[in-house]
């Protein structure tokens, strides 16, 4: 009896201990396999730190490769008020103690700040003070190697424009804090950003990175690179002309640009002023857009080509068509029509007409097309649109349709005036005539291009033929007469070389009205035997000079560089004898 | 009978052959022994398992003990070199940006500037095909040239060839007062020379 008992006892405990460890069993169970993820995940997130890691900004680069707009790193330099005293910095391998008041002194200096102003800064309560933002490489590597222990720092993105206001018209600027502001920095900047990456580690309680912890979330994608079609030599040869012609002209603001003719590529768009990018707040908000893409006014007698091509591809004339050119046109309906000088009636050919820039005889000869037909060819050239570089901004100018015309600006289109054009639609009327009748759309951004080197080029749109072949001969020849025998054409010769062009003294409209002041400018392409380069000057409300000397020096000195630049010999053949008067 | 036996052809009777089972002792005989070498060999083997797999076990502890002490300074080699790299790119961006600013036109405009030189505004042409001079050389003056001085302004200019056009800020940073020989001291030296007989050049920044 009592054996029994007592086995029974002991099975009892038996039982209770085996469910015990029964229940462990379970619980052990549940932590390692049921809550295992929730508790692996835990004892992770407790060391491992997730980081994103920052796609460094694609640069944009000239045609020749040349930087005109990169990254480079900047240092926020912070403090942590409430830890700030006295620091022992080894000197010379012996420990100096420094008071904060001396490290003070020393970090202003460094940092190009009051002495006054570090120091209330570290005063407080508080685990956060900025001293400086954007600190250069120098003085954060200055300061780091101080090693303080109160003081760190913050690295960042900053745009860096080496060649300063070198094509800052174009290339724009991006905000403090990275953000593309104006400019190729805004409009290609699905192609200069990158993909930021994120990957998480963990961490050792020394702040070590464990490499095996290393797991890739998002891997990251640096942005590309822009290449412009700009030469930046040429681009801050032609900047300094402009700026030169801005001081001389007492003017607004002038632009120089130039095409390659065969391929419509946009060699240099300089203007002045301009913007430079490390420093847009220095010069005023109109000064820091292209004004070569946004600013359309009449241009003037720089579009009587365009009147005399199309009465030339229209066999309505030729360049030896005659007329008489009085100094005052007096138009049916009763008007008149004037030219810019007192003068007794010239009898001129067409090609005298655009040597003396006659506005009555342009009237008359440019005048046997109709309407209809020359606006028709007036949107061929590209008036009223936008070209295909589609700037930011870009203007497509003004071309209203014909069957709105009033009798006088019907007449007056011809002389450009009643139109409006952008300096670059007005560079593009020219590569046409230069490229055998040919317009190409103008090139601005050659494409863009990879970390690998595999370029995207940019869309262009396709070629318009505006004159037969011919037609567009004929005009280059007419145009190289203004420069061989115009009044003031005559200034842009270059010598050694077959220069043609025209130029343009363009009122300014004001209210109803004109106003006082002009924008002057020259057009021209060389060697005229064979076309290669178009050069446009202009000079927006000329103070000191009223009429195109004002902008064929600038001419002349942009248009030589670029000979000297691409190396085009002197011409061996001489221009063809066409009369501007007849008898 | 005897006769007849007699006459009976003597023959040896041979004796019978019969197959006959394998007697089960011999088998035992030969089994016997066996199992007792079988276990002893078993023994030995599990013996030399065993001590291999201790070996091994220990060899384990020891070899990572050993890689993770390896990997372990390994790691605080990494994060060193990385330091080292972070340290050296901020020199090469240092670097970088002289040559950039030294290079940069406007520099370059001033240099020629200050060594006396003017833009040739009459750039004459020579043909070698046709042995021709295209143009009158005449020589370059201050009067007859085109725009020499800078006019294109360049924030980033941090460093020029001429040391008089320091800007001031910069220069600022080179001169500081009261902790003179922690600046000596601490400064990263980055000097960049040109060839003696070309522009003077000094570090700025």
């Amino acid at each position: 009896m009592f054996n029994e008992a007592t086995f029974r006892r002991h099975q009892a405990l038996a039982g209770v201990v085996l469910l015990l460890i029964l229940v462990f069993i379970a619980r052990l169970a549940w932590f390692q396999i049921g809550a295992a993820e929730q508790y692996r995940d835990e004892a992770r997130d407790a060391i491992e730190v997730t980081h994103t890691i920052e796609a460094v900004r694609g640069d944009i680069l000239d045609s020749e490769g040349n930087v005109l707009a990169t990254t480079i790193f900047t240092w926020d330099v912070n403090i942590d008020p409430v830890n700030v005293g006295p620091v022992t910095l080894d000197i010379n391998g012996k420990q100096t103690p420094f008071t904060k008041e001396e490290i003070a002194a020393y970090m202003a200096g460094i940092l190009n700040i009051d002495t006054k102003d570090v120091l209330s800064k570290m005063t407080g309560e508080g685990r956060y003070a900025n001293l400086k933002q954007r600190a250069t490489a120098t003085q954060f590597t200055r300061l780091k190697n101080l090693d303080i222990p109160w003081v760190y720092f913050d690295r960042k993105q900053t745009r860096y424009y080496p060649q300063g206001a070198v094509a800052g018209n174009l290339i724009g600027f991006v905000g403090t804090d990275g953000s593309p502001l104006a400019g190729l920095e805004r409009t290609m900047n699905s192609c200069l950003a990158g993909t930021d990456g994120k990957e998480t580690y963990e961490q050792g309680a020394d702040l070590i990175k464990i490499p095996s912890s290393i797991r890739t979330i998002t891997p990251v994608r640096d942005g590309s690179d822009v290449v412009l079609s700009i030469n930046s030599d040429l681009q801050y040869a032609a900047q300094q002309e402009v700026a030169a012609t801005v001081r001389r002209l007492q003017a607004d603001w002038a632009s120089a640009i130039v095409i390659e003719v065969k391929t419509g590529k946009i060699l240099a768009a300089a203007e002045a002023p301009t913007v430079d990018p490390n420093k847009p707040g220095a010069v005023r908000q109109q000064n820091r857009a292209s004004r070569i893409f946004q600013a359309a006014f009449e241009p003037g007698s720089i579009l009587k080509p365009v009147a005399a091509a199309t009465a030339v591809d229209t066999k309505k004339a030729t360049p030896v068509s005659q007329v008489i050119a009085p100094d005052k046109l007096r138009m049916p309906w009763g008007q008149y029509i004037n030219d810019s000088e007192v003068h007794a009636p010239e009898k001129l050919t067409l090609t005298g007409v655009l040597t003396q820039s006659s506005n009555t005889g342009i009237v008359q000869l440019g005048g046997k097309v109709d309407s209809a037909t020359r606006y028709d060819y007036m949107k061929k050239f590209g008036m009223g649109h936008k070209t295909g570089v589609n700037f930011e901004g870009e203007s497509s100018g003004v071309l209203a349709n014909y069957t709105s015309w009033d009798k006088f600006t019907d007449k007056a289109v011809m002389f450009g005036q009643g139109v409006s054009l952008t300096p670059i639609q007005t560079a593009a009327i020219f590569q046409t005539f230069a490229n055998k009748g040919v317009r190409l759309s103008p090139i601005l951004v050659s494409g863009c291009r990879d970390k690998d080197g595999n370029m995207t080029p940019t869309k262009v749109e396709p070629e318009v033929r505006v004159l037969s072949e011919s037609s567009a001969a004929q005009t280059v020849d007419m145009l190289e007469k203004v420069v061989e025998k115009g009044p003031i054409g005559r200034t842009a010769r270059i010598f050694g070389y077959r220069v043609a062009g025209k130029t343009g003294t363009a009122q300014i409209a004001e209210g109803k009205g004109y106003g006082r002041l002009h924008a002057v400018s020259f057009v021209g392409l060389a060697p005229a035997e064979d076309p290669q380069y178009v050069v446009a000057v202009t000079a927006y409300k000329s103070r000191t000079v009223s009429n195109s000397l004002g902008a064929t020096p600038g001419f002349v000195a942009v248009m030589k560089q670029v000979l000297k630049t691409y190396g085009i010999p002197p011409s061996t053949t001489k221009s063809k004898n066409i009369p501007t008067e007849w008898k | 009978m005897s006769a007849i036996r007699a006459i009976q052809p003597v023959r040896s009777i041979a004796p019978r052959r019969h197959l006959r089972p394998v007697p089960a002792t011999r088998t035992q005989r030969s089994v016997v022994p066996a199992r007792t070498a079988s276990r002893e060999q078993a023994r030995a083997v599990l013996k030399a398992v065993s001590a291999k797999v201790i070996a091994g076990g220990i060899a384990i502890v020891v070899l990572n003990m050993i890689l993770s002490s390896l990997a372990n300074a390994s790691i605080y080699e990494i994060s060193q070199l990385k330091k080292e790299t972070a340290t050296l790119g901020t020199q090469a961006q240092i670097i970088n940006q002289q040559v950039a600013s030294l290079r940069s036109p406007q520099n370059l405009a001033n240099s020629a500037k200050d060594l006396g030189m003017v833009v040739n505004s009459n750039p004459v042409f020579l043909s070698v095909k046709q042995s021709k001079v295209f143009g009158a050389a005449t020589p370059a003056s201050a009067s007859n040239s085109g725009v020499s001085s800078n006019l294109i302004a360049n924030a980033a200019m941090y460093t020029t060839s001429n040391p008089a056009n320091f800007k001031a800020s910069e220069a600022a940073v080179i001169d500081v007062p009261t902790l003179a020989s922690v600046k000596a001291e601490k400064n990263v030296q980055v000097q960049v020379v040109l060839p003696s007989e070309g522009i003077p050049a000094s570090p700025t920044h």
